[in-house]
């Protein structure tokens, strides 16, 4: 397991944070992110591959806990993104609390099928938070070589996204 | 090259497809177990799942010693389920098969911890199957199962219920991880 770039975002409220020239020389590529949105409601955090905004390139799903139910469901054409990872906590929760969330794309360089993504993630506020495990199909069999992370609301000062690539020989 | 993670053996599935794949002769040094899995099943019509036996001494293990509790959703509800007594384990990770929109692999991980102990082993499974659909033809799953064995593990062998094959590109991936201090 390898780091290939982190990136800690020092602007409250950008909208979009890109990785760009992730390297091909991985078999698989695992992101960790410590994520919080930057206005004042839980805002959803999600991905682009490849800088695909296309709907009909997308679907997702997601297994989700808060506290009191769980629930599942998902989107058909995900629209513009790979899917909605998370529900990022808001500046509403406790200064200090951020979601942490582990996505892992398996074969992303493999144009011979889709790239499937699985996150797992999830935060807790001492009274509230949230919990998921979630799916998304990037249709499209191309390399994968940039991710472009977005959050409804923008990301708060101080979220982080650090990526790996992990090897298999 | 890394030693908290190191890559131990790695399956690409060739033309035609295979019904079975096993890891053999798992070097016994390491803490704990990691397998990363994306895969296709060729049954024709909606979804496919997958099981895995452990073995232990070079011999796998099909008696009824496993059993699995298992977290899914399925686009539409989440549900919680338990199966005991079952020749196999992680009964019903679920992965793309004929009903499911083309090229769509699943992406799953499996974490066996302390795998040559002598307790019983407890494997942890997290398996994603997607489909280009609200609710049909997919899920997520979360599954803790149960190896009512003592021996250390030695080998793992996965298979398909439904009788497919795992496709062309399926990919196996199995890791050592060593923890601090060896």
């Amino acid at each position: 397991m390898y780091p290939i770039a982190t990136y800690t975002n020092n602007t409250a409220g950008a909208n979009y944070i890109n990785l760009t020239s992730i390297p091909q020389g991985f078999t698989h590529l695992q992101l960790r992110c410590w994520v919080k949105a930057y206005t004042n409601t839980v805002a959803s955090f999600y991905i682009y591959f490849n800088g695909d905004s296309t709907g009909s390139n997308s679907s997702s799903h997601y297994l989700y806990g808060n506290g009191s139910s769980a629930t599942s469901g998902g989107y058909t054409n995900s629209g513009a993104a790979i899917g909605y990872v998370i529900a990022a906590p808001a500046p509403g929760t406790a200064a200090n609390v951020y979601a942490s969330v582990i996505c892992d794309i398996l074969d992303y360089t493999n144009t011979n099928k889709g790239k499937t993504l699985k996150s797992i993630g999830g935060w807790d506020n001492n009274g509230s938070g949230a919990v998921e495990l979630f799916s998304g199909a990037y249709l499209p069999t191309t390399a994968i070589s940039s991710l472009t992370l977005g959050c409804d609301s923008g990301f708060a000062a101080g979220t982080r996204f650090d990526l790996y690539g992990i090897t298999t020989a | 090259m890394s030693v908290f993670l190191q890559p131990l053996q790695t399956v690409t599935v060739g033309s035609g497809g295979t019904t079975s794949i096993t890891f053999s002769s798992i070097p016994q040094t390491y803490t704990d177990l990691k397998v990363v899995m994306s895969v296709r099943s060729s049954f024709a019509t909606g979804t496919d799942a997958f099981y895995m036996r452990v073995g232990v001494g070079g011999s796998i293990d099909g008696s009824s010693v496993y059993s699995n509790t298992r977290l899914y959703g399925n686009g539409s509800v989440a549900t919680s389920d338990r199966y005991s007594g079952h020749t196999e384990t992680f009964y019903y990770a679920t992965v793309p098969a004929g009903g499911v929109t083309s090229n769509t692999f699943s992406n799953a991980e499996i974490y066996i911890s302390n795998y040559t102990s002598s307790n019983y082993k407890q494997i942890m499974l997290d398996n994603v199957s997607e489909n280009n659909s609200a609710s049909t033809n997919l899920e997520l799953d979360l599954i803790a199962g149960l190896y009512r064995g003592t021996g250390a593990i030695t080998n793992l062998q996965f298979n398909l219920f439904n009788g497919g094959n795992f496709v062309q590109y399926s990919t196996f991936a199995l890791y050592g991880v060593l923890r601090q201090g060896i």
